[in-house]
């Protein structure tokens, strides 16, 4: 309530603001924890903001039913005897606390603390002296059979795995908001330029993650603005051009009759509302929608208003009502009960509509939901295929892809020209294309997601093709110039794939050299889904020792990582990937020297044996698929439902990750399993949001 | 409370006529007034944040001497002629922790708010004050806490503006949402003029007359207001049938909706206070920013210029220091933060040594925390890149001193901080770039350079200048919680 502090209590809902706020205040519910977060948190440090979500409550004592993992009947104990010492309060070794591991949330966020313990009780390296606290064999096995069979099996019909995750009043995203005004009102602009609504400020993830939507005063009033651009371009000018006069028929299916006739404005104003309030709000309307807006055109026309301007007042209502501005959902079930219900034919419309257009649902679909069959499995998964065939699934790339792959980093890349000469601005371009182009192509062609690993084929132009030395195609001389087009690679080019794309390898770059760190933070980030942590507060620069010699190159210098030991943790598992790759250059040209000498491109995965340069890389990726899978699936949920993806999730992973191991790992399976998961099917009641 | 709002008897509908038509009724001026108005014997005190990229290089920044300023350092030379309207201050730190941010993240959220911890959660930052888990609460930046003490009698309660190469945001409200910075000059100068006229107030005759304001005329409410009612219905309606996180979205868009009507209101006064100041002038007459861009295009090109281009570049902190001179010169707002600079920007003839250009690049290779692990080069460009920035300011503060508010200047009546988010390249959090000028309303002994004890809370500046606005809590951020707490959460020394 403090944000309301001094205001003054003028107006009647002033005081539904407040009990409002005083329900919502004291609540966290979007979405539960970041991978990232869950990092610290078994780092044992404090915690800015507890994360527990709603749902997961810290396991009572000893009642089977508030206890589904028997954890505290059967695991907490024997923790407690023999590894607390080293992994609880007090010390965190390894970055393992089995102490803080309070709650299901707390101990199935955790898997990867649970497989590095298994794998330690099977080498017998932990506890590191069982006789010391009295650890037993039949301790060791129980143990292990415990993580196997609780957090390593995923029992699809535990109730842990029914849970959907909570609901969420997701808020359209900037580019939502103009492709939703463009397909309603057929507006040819950006509404948003026009406005001046700025791009969401993405600090990692994705713009349309519901936790950190907020729309506030500055965005409202923007959105006003927005609905006043919008119907001034639909009615503000006399002289209307064909585009306009285009929407205005679209719209206006009903005009008033001349000299009295039927039908009255207000009957054709009513018309007219009924379509673009179902449209806007993208559901059946319910009663006194259109009646209160007709109250408004109404007066106008009283007023002296002609049909058209009258019409306009009436609309701007809906450009800026919560109902339009955020999918909001019914609650599914009375208050009380959580209990998880599938989403109407509607709001299911509308979640496929966004994830894979970005805008509201078109007709066809709204006609489906009309009908109720959208949820008839045969019925949406023909829906899937179209849409996926359907040009304005090229938002998955736009939106998903670019955010996922980083590719805003490629505008911040500025190579320096007096040692990069050949990198212009198409060139940089052209970089982008590939990555687009590629991504699109997977959907377009219905190709395996793991091509993103390696590739005989990608797209480029001459200057493109010029710049990774790939022989002339003289086969595709058609196709030449700035044009991109496919072309097909050999083992030769050291090209195909993510990992050998100029785009990648530009923006992970300083202006004069490569980033060696850089690019393999993109690596865990973006190929492996394991983020490192960010560096500790207060870390200096790099400095050597003072009794040691200047370091000559970059490998040396990064080396002082190893030898400080707040660096080495994250930085033995960083630095190596990254200089995998130091056969291209800081722009992504391919080199065997530098400065006379063979490049040194000596890398290893994390926790892998030692490799040399990027095509080796490719290989040992390819011992690392389940995971690199996996981490696709996360990144497309986590898009798909704008929240990150929580324990309760696996079952769906699971469930999504057979599906495409039965069908050459084709991208419209990946986009079908998310679709009918039940996350992105169901939706649990808050109750009264107790 | 704002007059208007609490006077009995009038409808409030009386105040939502739409734009322009008021203009003609300059005697609904003391709605706005009334009470207070001969609180307002004075132009308001103002409070403008200069801050830029990327720290600083304190060897070049910090005078040797403490007392009256000498020579000034060679990143602060180009403020020479504004000696006498300076106060330097040096050793303030931030002593916040960090949670799950980068060091560039940790440095931006802890700026303005000079908070105890920051973090990341759900990928939205976080910033609280408090040493105890349970008394933590959400740290508001000072701007955002100084928009609070002046919203009432301010069009726009603050403008954060700036930074065409983008940048983290520094401002966060009380509810830890967080204010980006509108780079685009047009749209800035468009929020702030829509539907008004470029109007400096007359002070002086807007004390002391107050009109009654029942002879204001019962206007039709207009048709925004319609919008809002019915919006407001939709979500109350909405309200009644939604679980709690939907709840707690609709919350946040009915406080919108509600500062909206207020804005709503709040625009109608003050047409009717500028009608009468177009019909008697103030002594200043403010002007539409030369450079301003003129369509979306120009804008565009503009902002897509500023990092390769130091031309246009400097063309744009101009402007932007413009803009900022005609929100107060207009009093459309009285907390301004200007963001200054681009960490991703080149600086070709800006910098004239060595062969690097990209400021980023140059401040983690010369800018390091101890001078004798930078290297010297960089170092050097790092210095030229800040004594450019300076430039500005000294034009800012060029251009405050020039606009006569009736006896004092624009610049009398503010208090201008120039700062960082960062004390220096390396992410330091120690001794940052501080100064103030302006006069503060005559609540500064100015031209004087003034060095607290080690690790000073930069917080408690923020509590100084927060009083000067009105704040009569004492403190701020962590003022009172830092492990470094000094001088009982204020700063010495300053009158």
């Amino acid at each position: 309530m403090k944000s309301l502090r001094g205001h003054p209590a003028q107006s009647i809902w002033f005081a539904a603001i407040l009990s409002l706020l005083g329900v919502a205040g004291a609540r966290a519910d979007d979405g539960g924890v970041r991978a990232s977060d869950r990092r610290t948190a078994a780092a044992g440090k404090a915690h800015a903001v507890d994360e527990t979500s709603a749902a997961d409550k810290t396991l009572a004592a000893n009642t089977t039913s508030d206890d589904p993992l028997a954890f505290n009947r059967d695991i907490r104990p024997l923790l407690s005897k023999h590894c607390f010492a080293c992994h609880g309060e007090k010390k965190q070794e390894n970055g393992v606390n089995f102490a803080a591991m309070t709650s299901i949330a707390a101990i199935l966020n955790h898997r990867d603390a649970w497989q590095k313990a298994q794998v330690a009780l099977h080498g017998e390296e932990m506890p590191p002296d069982p006789s010391e606290t009295g650890f037993t064999a039949a301790d060791r096995a129980k143990l292990s059979a415990w993580i196997h069979d609780k957090v390593e099996t995923i029992d699809r019909a535990s109730p842990i795995y029914l849970d959907p995750g909570p609901p969420l009043a997701r808020q359209l995203t900037r580019a939502e908001y103009d492709n939703t005004l463009r397909d309603l009102l057929k507006v040819d602009f950006s509404v948003s330029d026009r406005a001046g609504i700025q791009s969401e400020e993405v600090v990692d993830g994705y713009d349309n993650l519901a936790g950190r939507q907020v729309i506030d005063e500055p965005l409202l009033e923007k959105y006003f603005s927005g609905a006043d651009a919008a119907l001034e371009w639909l009615f503000g000018d006399p002289n209307r051009n064909g585009h306009v006069k285009a929407a205005q028929e679209a719209l206006l299916i009903a005009r008033p009759g001349k000299d009295d006739k039927e039908p009255t404005p207000r009957e054709a104003a009513k018309k007219v509302l009924d379509r673009l309030v179902r449209r806007a709000y993208r559901r059946p309307i319910e009663s006194p929608e259109i009646d209160r807006l007709l109250v408004i055109f109404e007066r106008a026309i009283k007023k002296g208003d002609a049909y058209e301007p009258a019409l306009s007042k009436a609309i701007k209502p809906v450009l800026v009502s919560p109902h339009f501005l955020y999918r909001l959902e019914r609650d599914p079930t009375q208050s009380g009960s959580t209990d998880a219900c599938r989403v109407t034919d509607h709001e299911l419309a509308t979640r496929l509509s966004y994830f894979l257009w970005s805008t509201m649902p078109d007709d066809e679909l709204a006609r489906l939901a009309d009908e109720g069959k959208l949820s008839d499995p045969d019925v949406l998964a023909a829906q899937i295929k179209r849409m996926l065939a359907d040009g304005k699934a090229s938002e998955l790339t736009e939106h998903f892809a670019a955010q996922w792959l980083q590719l805003k980093r490629l505008d911040h890349a500025l190579p320096e020209r007096s040692y990069f000469p050949t990198f212009t601005g198409s060139l940089k371009n052209a970089m982008r294309q590939e990555m687009r182009m590629f991504f699109d192509g997977l959907r377009t062609e219905d190709r395996s997601i793991l091509d993103l690993l390696d590739a005989d084929y990608t797209f480029v132009n001459d200057e493109l093709a010029k710049h990774y030395g790939l022989p002339d195609q003289k086969d595709n001389a058609a196709a030449k110039g700035d044009q991109m087009r496919k072309v097909s690679l050999r083992p030769e080019d050291h090209r195909g794939g993510l990992l050998g794309m100029g785009g990648m390898l530009t923006a992970t770059s300083h202006t004069d050299r490569t980033k060696p760190t850089a690019r393999g933070k993109w690596i865990l980030e973006v190929v492996l889904g394991t983020p490192p942590a960010p560096p500790p507060p207060n870390v200096g620069a790099l400095t050597p020792p003072k009794n040691r010699p200047e370091p000559k190159s970059v490998r040396e210098k990064l080396a002082l990582h190893a030898s400080n030991a707040t660096c080495a943790g994250c930085h033995k598992k960083i630095d190596p990937l990254g200089f995998a790759l130091e056969n291209y250059d800081a722009i992504g040209s391919w080199r065997e020297k530098i400065g006379g000498d063979p490049v040194d491109n000596l890398g290893q995965l994390p926790g892998g044996k030692e490799f040399h340069g990027a095509d080796d890389l490719k290989t040992v990726l390819r011992d690392r698929q389940p995971q690199i899978v996996r981490n696709m699936i996360v990144q497309v949920m986590t898009y798909a439902l704008g929240r990150h993806v929580e324990y309760y999730d696996e079952a769906a992973i699971a469930q999504i990750t057979d599906a495409l191991a039965k069908d050459n790992y084709r991208f419209s399976t990946l986009i079908r399993g998310v679709v009918t998961s039940r996350p992105f099917l169901y939706r649990k009641s808050m109750g009264d949001g107790k | 409370m704002n007059a208007a709002e609490s006077k009995p008897g009038v409808s409030r509908r009386a105040f939502l006529q739409g734009a322009g038509a008021c203009v003609a009724l300059p005697y609904l001026e003391s709605l706005a007034r009334g009470a207070t108005a001969s609180a307002m014997a004075k132009p308001p005190l103002r409070l403008g944040i200069f801050t830029v990229t990327g720290g600083t290089v304190s060897e070049s920044w910090v005078p040797q001497e403490t007392g009256p300023l000498g020579k000034l350092p060679s990143i602060l030379r180009s403020l020479e002629p504004h000696r006498s309207n300076l106060l330097v201050l040096s050793n303030l730190s931030h002593s916040g922790q960090s949670d799950n941010v980068n060091a560039h993240q940790h440095c931006a959220y802890m700026h303005l708010t000079g908070a105890d911890k920051v973090g990341m959660v759900n990928g939205k930052p976080i910033t609280l004050v408090g040493t105890e888990k349970d008394s933590k609460t959400t740290a508001l930046s000072i701007d955002q806490r100084a928009a609070e003490l002046v919203k009432n009698d301010s069009l726009i309660p603050s403008l954060e503006i700036g930074y065409a190469g983008g940048e983290t945001s520094f401002s966060y409200r009380r509810n830890g949402s967080n204010v980006p910075f509108e780079k685009d000059p047009r749209l800035i100068f468009k929020q702030m003029f829509k539907g008004r006229s470029l109007v400096a107030p007359n002070w002086s005759r807007r004390t002391g007359q107050p009109i009654d304001p029942m002879k204001a005329p019962v206007i039709d409410d207009t048709y925004d207001k319609q919008v809002v009612d019915l919006v407001l219905d939709d979500a109350k309606r909405l309200n009644k049938r939604l679980g709690g996180a939907d709840r707690q979205k609709l919350g946040e868009y009915l406080s919108a909706v509600d500062e909206i009507e207020r804005r709503i209101n709040r625009a109608q006064n003050r047409l009717a206070l500028e009608a009468a100041d177009l019909a008697q002038p103030g002594p200043s007459h403010p002007t539409r920013p030369e450079h301003l861009p003129t369509d979306m295009q120009s804008s565009d090109r503009m902002l897509n210029l500023v990092p390769r281009n130091p031309a246009i570049h400097e063309e744009y902190i101009r402007l932007m220091a413009d803009l900022q001179v005609l929100a107060f010169q207009t009093d459309t707002t009285r907390v301004c933060t200007m963001g200054v600079g681009s960490d991703e920007a080149l600086f070709p003839g800006v910098v004239t040594v060595g062969y690097e250009r990209h400021a980023h690049t140059l401040e983690h290779q010369g800018n390091a925390d101890r001078v004798e692990n930078a290297d010297p080069i960089c170092r050097e460009a790092c210095r030229q890149i800040h004594a450019w920035y300076t430039q500005y300011f000294a034009y800012l503060i060029e251009r405050m001193k020039s606009i006569d508010e009736g006896g004092s200047t624009l610049l009398d009546n503010s208090m201008l901080l120039y700062t960082s988010y960062m004390a220096n390249g390396g992410h330091g959090t120690q001794n940052y770039p501080v100064l103030v000028a302006g006069g503060g309303g005559g609540t500064f002994k100015l031209g004087r350079h003034v060095a607290y004890q080690n690790e000073t809370p930069m917080a408690n500046l923020y509590v100084e200048l927060l009083a000067r606005m009105g704040d009569t809590s004492g403190q701020f951020g962590n003022s009172r919680t830092s492990p470094k707490a000094a001088y009982n959460g204020c700063l010495p020394d300053l009158i």
